[in-house]
């Protein structure tokens, strides 16, 4: 599911309902990409889909302990992997 | 340094939703003040208490999650505790939240000032059975952390002799580890401290970190500085968006620390909450729970509110009678009781609704039901370029549009918060019924109520097109985000609401009650003068003026007393009625009225259906017109907000008399 | 526990039908529908009041259809029925103030029994259901808001 070799993996907006993910990184720019790290989407958090409002957006995630809602817009601007591969938080990460 | 033994100011921040207020009002009891802060439309609170020989001021912050000036809130809490530098930061924290809410907490620990934690709702965290350990997270942080339960008044003494204890003492310095990116923060601090008059005014490794994070504040004090260019061209060649994500990163590694020494247990349940949620924003279910619980809303506001109104109405009538009768001369009389007390009451009629109406709200805002309304309503609502929490406002301004306005208070984002009010207007509030309920009837009767509904319709295909056309052009670019936190449901408290309704309640009366009070006699000058005159006759000013200005309206097929009629629809639109009452000769009888206007051979279906929807789009009512002018600060936004809704009026008219005029005339 | 379920499934099943019919005789009754027969239940034939009762109905109704949390449907249609009672109350309330105040004329001739409505006794049942599974309805798991 998760191919190596792709650059663009899957998004948050591509998880399922009930789906849990880590976050692998952040795309958004500008002043939007401080407000969805500062809400605690940093690479490495683990994070469960709860549900999507009722016309499909925006969803309802679950991190840290507490629940988020989002528009699929900015969901699409957060990688997601299955495993936290790579993005442990704390360890030395190289050759960006 | 000044004496701060005797005088402690102290800076309230915190995360929204985490009992900010409510420590607030408990510190300072009802000693405070309310302003803005300048410049922005952000409402600044302050308030005071006396406790062991110490003034201890508080300035409640606008609640945010992080320090990045990105948002007005931001900005202003950043530039109070940077400008102003209180002696204290204090900061509120959600015990059952713990690892989001220290996010805030790092970013305060940069400012370098002596700052105490208030552990809130710690209630909640012990119930569910999770212990916290207060002296290690002192010791972690640096700061005094003392358990609070602000709703109940618990911890305050507590509180207060840590502000008291650390306000006298240099800071602990605790700072986050940033890595790798250390070197880049060193390399810039050392840029920034090569200006001595800025590097002794602002904390450098603050700046440092600001400035990989692309803050517009920091950037803005540097903007003009000559070491601006150095760092320009030092920022231009490091990755920020991979920086502001490392340091992101870094700081939420030290909070696992931190939670992971300090926290036993803090997996938070939510079973209760999340069971809730399975039904009220269920995918079926979820819209139509809304929409009836609006609808009680609705009812409660308007109909709950009716034998009050009655009330208010009937006693500035009998004041306003007593008046006429004994007040000499005539004119003084007349002003006191058709301008003064007619406009006072025109003010203080609304109060009921608005009282009802705001703890309905704060109701539903301190349970967490709004949060969920707006993730139930956002997607239909940014289709038309507004957003969730637009629909309340909305939804609320068919009743009224001037809570409705006050209401959009809730909308935290500038811009969507502007477009909410600037179409609030065009939804038709009941003041705008009894002039459809008159033509309609008058010259409909057959299919009086589809024309009617027709208004509402209208009414909402303008506020749409409306809001559409300002994010294409007046706000192009500018792209709106969408990331709420969606709180767990709690239990308002009677207190809490109490103390929100009665602030919205005295701002209205405060601050539209004198622009309104103004609006309203000046019309009165303009329909008694030149003395002598038949009040709003054809030989007063307005009178007139509404000769003047009919060969702007003919077109329209409306004559001067339509024109003045809708002058007076300017103080309330249910005014024009009574006006068109008067012009016409009707005297107080609504059936003479509706004979004499069939009777009226320049009026016919077409003339008397453009007249409906003029009166609906017209510009807001005076006191709508003074709220958005309380609300938005802006005398460009409130004349827009007035001369959009004429010219908008004007153009479909004037197309529907141009048109239908010949088709159906 | 199980038991307990079943018993409150059951309640919400017998409110989900009441609710339902009455909603639908409140819009049938809203559009035009015969008012004389209606009016014996207090049916005011209203379409707003009539849909209030359909989605109150539908809440009870679902609790038969998402059977893995069973008591969730039946304890919130408790909750929305018991709100409109207490928000019909109020409004009854109001006009009945009004009507003291300022005399029949100025109510239209309203009287208590035009306050009346299907939404008050299925709301008296739904809260007296409230009553019965209070601890259930676990408003007290609910912290006190401090916001």
């Amino acid at each position: 599911m998760f191919d190596e070799t792709k650059r663009e993996g899957p998004s948050l907006a591509d998880l399922p309902i009930g789906a849990k993910a880590f976050v692998e990184s952040v795309k958004a720019k500008g002043s939007i990409r401080g407000r969805i790290l500062a809400m605690g989407l940093v690479p490495g958090t683990a994070l469960e889909v709860v549900r999507k409002a009722p016309m499909g957006d925006p969803i309802e995630i679950v991190l840290k302990g507490y629940h988020l809602s989002l528009r699929s817009g900015e969901a699409r601007a957060v990688k997601v992997s299955s495993t936290p591969v790579g993005t442990l938080r704390g360890i030395e990460k190289e050759g960006r | 340094m000044q004496d701060v033994s005797k005088n402690v100011r102290v800076a309230l921040c915190g995360n929204p939703n985490v009992g900010k207020s409510s420590l607030f009002n408990a510190l300072t009891d009802s000693r405070q003040h309310v302003g803005n802060w300048p410049g922005v439309t952000v409402e600044r609170k302050s308030g005071y208490r006396v406790y062991r020989g110490h003034r201890i001021e508080i300035v409640d912050l606008p609640g945010t999650y992080s320090l990045i000036a990105s948002s007005k809130d931001e900005e202003v809490a950043t530039k109070y505790i940077i400008e102003e530098s209180p002696d204290v930061v204090l900061q509120v924290v959600d015990s059952s939240n713990l690892e989001r809410n220290l996010y805030l907490t790092m970013q305060l620990m940069e400012f370098g000032k002596p700052m105490v934690l208030a552990m809130n709702m710690s209630d909640i965290t012990e119930d569910r059975g999770d212990s916290l350990d207060l002296d290690v997270l002192k010791r972690f942080l640096g700061a005094p952390a003392v358990r609070t339960v602000a709703s109940e008044g618990i911890g305050l003494e507590e509180l207060l002799d840590a502000i008291v204890g650390v306000a006298k003492r240099i800071p602990v310095d605790r700072r986050v580890g940033y890595g790798e990116l250390e070197a880049t923060i060193s390399d810039l601090r050392d840029m920034v401290e090569r200006d001595a008059e800025i590097s002794s005014r602002y904390p450098s490794r603050w700046m440092a970190t600001r400035l990989i994070e692309n803050d517009s504040y920091v950037k803005g004090l540097l903007a003009d500085r000559p070491i601006w260019k150095d760092l320009e061209a030092y920022l231009s060649n490091i990755d920020r968006e991979e920086g502001e994500m490392d340091l992101a990163d870094s700081r939420y590694t030290v909070i696992d620390e931190v939670v992971a020494l300090s926290c036993k247990r803090c997996k938070p349940k939510r079973s209760v909450s999340d069971s809730m949620d399975r039904v009220l924003v269920h995918r079926y279910l979820g819209i139509p729970i809304f929409l009836i619980l609006l609808w009680g809303a609705f009812e409660l506001t308007f109909s709950a509110a009716a034998p009050f109104m009655d009330l208010i109405d009937a006693g500035f009538a009998e004041l306003g009678d007593w008046v006429a009768g004994n007040v000499r001369p005539e004119w003084l009389a007349s002003l006191l009781a058709d301008g003064v007390i007619g406009g006072v009451g025109s003010v203080l009629i609304f109060l009921p609704n608005i009282v009802i109406m705001f703890m309905i709200l704060g109701i539903l805002e301190d349970s967490g039901y709004m949060a969920r309304v707006a993730f139930l309503m956002d997607r239909l609502m940014s289709r038309v370029g507004l957003q969730g929490k637009s629909a309340i406002p909305l939804i609320m301004g068919f009743g009224c549009n001037l809570p409705a306005i006050m209401a959009t208070r809730s909308i935290e984002d500038r811009k969507d918060r502007l477009i909410t009010i600037m179409v609030t207007p065009f939804m038709s509030c009941s003041a705008r019924l009894p002039v459809y309920i008159l033509f309609a009837g008058a010259f409909f009767s057959h299919m009086a109520g589809t024309i009617v509904f027709m208004m509402y319709m209208i009414g909402i295909a303008a506020a749409i097109f409306t809001a559409m056309a300002l994010r294409a052009f007046v706000f192009k670019g500018e792209p709106s985000a969408f990331i709420m936190e969606l709180p767990p449901y709690r239990l308002p408290t009677t207190r809490s609401v109490g103390v929100h309704t009665w602030d919205r309640a005295f701002l209205y009366v405060k601050k539209a009650g004198t622009i309104i009070l103004l609006g309203v006699v000046a019309i009165w000058a303009l329909a008694s003068l030149p003395f002598g005159v038949e009040y709003g006759s054809e030989a007063s000013w307005i009178g007139a003026i509404g000769k003047v200005i009919e060969p702007l309206v003919e077109p329209l097929g409306f004559d001067w007393r339509i024109a003045v009629a809708l002058l007076f629809g300017f103080v309330a639109k249910e005014i024009i009625v009574g006006g068109l009452m008067t012009l016409y000769g009707a005297g107080q009888n609504e059936n003479a009225l509706t004979d004499a206007l069939k009777a009226d051979g320049s009026l016919n279906q077409v003339n008397a259906f453009g007249l409906m929807t003029f009166s609906l789009l017209y510009m807001p009512c005076v006191a709508t017109a003074g709220i958005i002018w309380g609300e938005t600060r802006s005398w460009k936004w409130t004349m827009f907000s007035i001369v959009y809704g004429i010219v908008l009026a004007y153009a479909i008219a004037l197309l529907i008399w141009q048109v239908g005029g010949p088709l159906f005339g | 526990m199980k038991e307990d379920d079943s018993r409150l499934m059951w309640f919400g099943a017998l409110l989900a039908a009441a609710y339902l019919v009455f909603g639908t005789l409140e819009v049938l009754g809203g559009i035009g529908y015969d008012g004389e027969r209606l009016g014996d239940l207090y049916v005011q034939g209203g379409i707003m009041d009539g849909l209030v009762l359909l989605v109150i109905g539908a809440v009870f109704a679902f609790g038969w259809k998402e059977r893995d949390d069973p008591s969730v449907f039946p304890l919130m249609g408790i909750s929305l029925g018991t709100i409109f009672l207490v928000i019909y109350l109020v409004l009854m309330g109001a006009n009945l103030l009004s009507l003291l105040m300022f005399g029949s004329e100025h109510v239209d001739g309203w009287t208590i029994a035009d306050g009346m409505r299907p939404g008050i006794y299925l709301g008296v049942i739904s809260a007296l259901g409230g009553v019965v599974w209070r601890k259930r309805l676990s408003l007290t798991m609910l912290s006190r808001a401090g916001a």
